[in-house]
C-alpha cells in the first residue's frame, strides 16, 4: 500500500491569514484514504466505502485528490524530457511535489474520468478552488497550489481543457451526463441526496458515500440502511484485506467492502 | 449547509477527539413532587384520556413541566404560567370535578402544587448555572436549550456572571462554530445524536433534574463498520450537593422533549380547521396540501406537489441566502419565508406608478363596471345574482365568487366567460372586450407591483441582522412604507406525512394554533 510514501506528509500545509498551518490529521487521513483506495481496485469486483463524519468539509474533495494523485502516479513515465511546460502550468511545483515528475502536458490536456463528486457545488468549489495548500520542504521552499490543480474538476476549468474529475449539483432534475457516457472510476456521493437519487446510474463505478452526522435527517438513515443491506446481502468475504488501512481517526465511522460486478 | 473552512474542520475534529461529557443533576422538592403526582394522575385517568377536558388539563400541566425542565427560568415566570393560565386550569378543574368526580382529588392535588410552584421565584437549573459560573469561565460558552426564546435572554441578562453565555438551539451546532464549553439543559435524548457524537466543544455539561435519565444509543450507523466510531463516554455524574432532596430515588420520569409536537393530533387539528374554512369557502377550488407546523405554534398549508415551492433562508459563509425549495423537499429545521401580510395599499401605489399616465383612466374604467355590478348585486341579492349570471353562461357564479367579484381587491374573474356574463348583467355587453383588456392591464401591473414588493422584502431580509434567527421563534421583516406588507422567517418543526384537501385560497396563509392569535 502506498501512503504518500515518497513525501513527508508533515510538510503539508494550508493557507491562513498569517501564513501557513499544518494540515489537520483528519485532512491527511482523507487524502491518504483516497490514495489507498486505488490499491483495492479490481476488474470483477467493485468497492463500496461509506463514511459518517462530524462535518462533511473536505472529505470528498481530499479523497478525490488522493485518488487522482495515486492514479496519476501510475501514469508516470520516468526519464521524460526536462522541459515540459512546467513553468506555464499553475500550481506546477505543487503538482510535482504531490504526484512527482508527471508528464505535465499530458496531465493537463488528457481527459480521464477518475471520479465524479455529487454534492453542494458552492461548498465544493470553495474547497477545491478557494483554499490554498502547500508542500513546504525542510529548506522552506513553498510549493503552493489548489486542490483543483490536482483533481482538475471540469466545472471549474475552461471549455476544452483536459479534466480528471467532475462536480455535479444534486439539485439537477435528471442524473448528470458524462461525456461519451463513460463510466467514472469512482463516484463520490457527498451527502445522501445524490446517492438516493442517482446511485443506480453508476452501478459499474466504485462508490464512496460521505454522510455528515449533523444532517441526520431521514435521507441520512435511508442511505446508511441501503449500504447496510448491500453489506449484508452482497458483500464478498474479503474484509481482512482492508486491515492495512490507516487507523480511522476519532469521530469517523467507516465501512468498506466489495461486491461482485 | 454552510461552508466550513479547513481551519474550522480541524477544530471540529479536535473537539470530537477530546470531548468530555459531564453530567450534573439538580433537584427541587416541590417541582419533583409535582412531576410525580402528574405522572400518577396520568396513570389514573389513562382510560378516559381521550376526554377533551382531561386532555387539555393534562396537556397544560405537561407543557409547564416540560418548560420548567428545559429552561432556567423561575417557576413563576409569567411567560410560562400566567394568572390567566391558572384561571383556565381552574375552570378545567371545575369541569373535571363535575364530570369525573373519581379523578377530582388527584387533579386538585396536582393543581394545588402547580399553584404553589407558580408563586416561587427560584429554579435550581438557574442556581446551578450561577454557581457553575463561579468555578468556570463562561466566556465563549453556549447554553443549548430544547426551546430557546428571546425572553430567556432577558431573564439571564439580570445575572452578569452569565453574560458570556450564548443561548443557542441545536441547529446552530451544525455549522463550524466551536465553543469552549457547551452547557445543555435536559437529558441527552431531547437532542439529536450529533450534539454528542459530532460535538462542537471539547467540554459538554448536561444539567438536568435527577429524575430524568439519559439514554445513550451508542449504535454505529453502519452494521459492518471496519473501525467503529469511538463513542463518547460520559464522565462520572456530579451531583449538586444537597440542599436538594431527592423526590424518590427509584422514581424516574420520562419527559418527551417532542411530546408537544407528538401529542397534537394533526388530522384532527387539520380537519377541524378545514371544516371551519369550508363553512366560508365551501364552493371554492381545493388543492392537496401538507400541514407544516412552524416554531412558535404557527402553522401553514403548502401545496403537496413537486412543482410548488417555498422560499428557504439559509446561511453560506455566514451570509444569509434565499433559495426556492420544492415543497416536497422541505425538512424540519429549515427556515422558510412566508408572507404574513399582503402588500395592501402599497401594491396599488406601486401598480399606479407602473401604469404611469394611464393609471387614472384604467382605474376609472374599472371602477365604473364594478360600481354597476355592485348596484345590481345589492338589488338582486347574491344568491339571485349568481343564478342570473349562470343563466348568462357563467360557469363559476356562486355566492362566494359573486362577493369576490364585487370586491375592489379582486380585479376580474379568471374566466372570460364569467366576465362576459357580468357584462351582460350590467348592460355593457358591447364593451366586454374593452373592460376585459382594461382589467387585464391592471392585473398585470398589480402582479408586477407584487413582484417588486416581494423583491424589496427579500432585500430587507438579506440586509437584516439574522444572528438571532436561531434563538427566535420567528423574525418579521416589514417594509417601512405603510401597507408595504411583511414577511416572516419561521423554523419548520414538523411536516405532516398525510396530505389534506384545503381551499386554494388558504395555501401559504400563516395561522396561529397556540394561545394568542396574530396571523390568519
Amino acid at each position: 500500500m502506498v501512503f504518500l510514501k515518497d513525501m513527508n506528509d508533515k510538510a503539508l500545509y494550508y493557507g491562513i491569514t498569517s501564513g501557513w498551518k499544518k494540515l489537520p490529521e483528519c485532512a491527511k487521513y482523507f487524502l491518504k484514504l483516497g490514495m489507498a483506495l486505488t490499491g483495492y481496485l479490481s476488474l470483477d469486483r467493485r468497492l463500496i466505502l461509506g463514511l459518517t463524519v462530524p462535518t462533511r468539509a473536505y472529505a470528498a474533495s481530499l479523497i478525490a485528490t488522493g485518488i487522482t494523485i495515486q492514479r496519476t502516479k501510475q501514469e508516470i513515465i520516468p526519464n521524460q524530457k526536462k522541459k515540459d511546460y512546467w513553468d506555464v502550468v499553475p500550481g506546477a511545483q505543487f503538482i510535482k511535489q504531490l504526484i512527482g515528475e508527471v508528464k505535465i502536458k499530458e496531465f493537463i490536456t488528457k481527459t480521464q474520468h477518475e471520479c465524479i463528486i455529487l454534492g453542494h457545488v458552492n461548498n465544493l468549489e470553495a474547497e477545491i478552488q478557494g483554499e490554498t495548500f502547500a508542500v513546504i520542504s525542510p529548506d522552506k521552499n513553498i510549493a503552493e497550489g489548489l486542490l483543483q490543480d490536482i483533481i482538475r474538476a471540469r466545472r471549474f476549468l475552461k471549455e476544452g481543457e483536459g479534466y480528471r474529475s467532475e462536480v455535479f449539483p444534486v439539485t439537477l432534475p435528471e442524473a448528470p451526463k458524462i461525456q461519451n457516457n463513460e463510466t467514472p472510476l469512482f463516484v463520490i456521493f457527498d451527502g445522501p441526496i445524490g446517492f438516493l437519487k442517482w446511485r443506480d446510474y453508476w452501478q459499474e463505478s466504485n462508490w464512496i458515500l460521505i454522510l455528515d452526522r449533523t444532517e441526520n435527517v431521514s435521507s441520512f438513515f435511508e442511505s446508511a440502511s441501503i449500504i447496510n443491506q448491500r453489506y449484508i446481502q452482497k458483500r464478498l468475504e474479503r474484509d481482512e484485506k482492508y486491515n492495512d488501512l490507516q487507523p480511522v481517526p476519532q469521530g469517523i465511522e467507516l465501512i468498506i467492502f466489495e461486491e461482485k460486478r | 449547509m454552510s461552508f466550513v473552512s479547513m481551519y474550522d474542520a480541524g477544530k471540529i475534529y479536535s473537539c470530537v477527539a477530546k470531548c468530555n461529557i459531564n453530567i450534573h443533576q439538580v433537584n427541587h422538592r416541590l417541582f419533583g413532587q409535582f412531576c410525580i403526582t402528574l405522572k400518577q394522575f396520568q396513570h389514573v385517568i389513562r382510560e378516559d384520556y381521550s376526554d377533551e377536558f382531561l386532555k387539555d388539563f393534562i396537556y397544560n400541566l405537561k407543557k409547564y413541566r416540560f418548560k420548567m425542565c428545559s429552561s432556567p427560568r423561575p417557576y413563576n415566570d409569567p411567560s410560562i404560567i400566567s394568572p390567566s393560565d391558572m384561571q383556565n386550569l381552574s375552570k378545567y378543574l371545575f369541569n373535571i370535578e363535575n364530570i369525573f368526580p373519581g379523578y377530582a382529588s388527584k387533579a386538585k392535588e396536582v393543581f394545588v402544587m402547580l399553584k404553589r410552584l407558580a408563586s416561587l421565584g427560584d429554579n435550581p437549573l438557574l442556581e446551578f448555572l450561577i454557581s457553575f459560573s463561579k468555578t468556570f469561565d463562561l466566556k465563549n460558552s453556549a447554553l443549548l436549550l430544547k426551546e430557546p426564546g428571546s425572553d430567556l435572554c432577558l431573564t439571564l441578562s439580570q445575572y452578569p456572571v452569565l453574560a458570556g453565555l450564548k443561548i443557542i438551539a441545536y441547529p446552530e451546532l451544525r455549522g463550524s462554530e466551536c465553543f469552549q464549553r457547551i452547557l445543555i439543559i435536559g437529558p441527552n435524548y431531547w437532542f439529536p445524536d450529533f450534539i454528542f457524537d459530532s460535538p462542537r466543544s471539547e467540554e459538554i455539561h448536561i444539567i438536568k433534574y435527577d429524575w430524568l435519565n439519559n439514554y445513550w444509543k451508542n449504535e454505529p450507523n453502519f452494521v459492518g463498520a471496519v473501525k467503529n466510531l469511538c463513542y463518547l463516554k460520559e464522565n462520572e455524574q456530579q451531583k449538586q450537593p444537597d440542599k436538594n432532596m431527592h423526590v424518590s430515588s427509584n422514581e424516574e420520569i420520562y419527559v418527551d422533549g417532542n411530546e408537544f409536537i407528538g401529542e397534537i393530533d394533526w388530522e384532527k387539528v387539520s380537519k377541524e380547521y378545514i371544516r371551519n374554512i369550508h363553512k366560508i369557502e365551501y364552493q371554492t377550488e381545493s388543492v392537496m396540501s401538507k400541514f407544516i407546523l412552524l416554531e412558535g405554534d404557527y402553522c401553514v398549508y403548502l401545496e403537496d406537489s413537486d412543482a410548488a415551492g417555498v422560499l428557504v433562508l439559509y446561511f453560506f459563509h455566514n451570509k444569509p441566502r434565499i433559495i426556492r425549495v420544492a415543497n416536497s423537499k422541505l425538512t424540519p429545521e429549515m427556515y422558510i419565508l412566508l408572507r404574513t401580510s399582503g402588500g395592501g395599499d402599497y401594491i396599488i401605489e406601486v401598480a399606479d406608478r407602473i401604469m404611469g399616465k394611464e393609471a387614472e383612466n384604467l382605474r376609472q374604467l374599472q371602477k365604473h363596471w364594478k360600481s354597476l355590478f355592485c348596484k345590481k348585486v345589492r338589488y338582486n341579492g347574491t344568491s339571485e345574482t349568481s343564478k342570473i349570471l349562470k343563466g348568462f353562461g357563467s360557469e363559476r357564479a356562486n355566492e362566494v365568487n359573486v362577493r369576490n367579484w364585487m370586491s375592489e381587491r379582486n380585479i376580474k374573474p379568471n374566466s372570460y366567460i364569467d366576465f362576459q356574463a357580468i357584462m351582460k348583467l350590467i348592460g355593457e355587453e358591447k364593451m366586454t372586450d374593452k373592460y376585459w383588456e382594461n382589467a387585464r392591464k391592471i392585473e398585470v401591473c398589480h402582479r408586477r407591483a407584487g413582484f417588486i414588493i416581494r423583491k424589496l422584502l427579500l432585500k430587507k431580509v438579506l440586509e437584516s441582522d439574522l444572528t438571532l434567527l436561531h434563538n427566535a421563534e420567528k423574525i418579521d421583516f416589514e417594509l417601512e412604507q405603510a401597507g408595504g406588507g411583511s414577511m416572516t422567517a419561521f423554523r419548520v418543526k414538523f411536516i405532516s406525512q398525510e396530505p389534506f384537501e384545503i381551499p386554494s385560497s388558504r395555501l401559504g396563509v400563516v395561522n396561529y394554533i397556540g394561545r394568542e392569535g396574530k396571523y390568519g
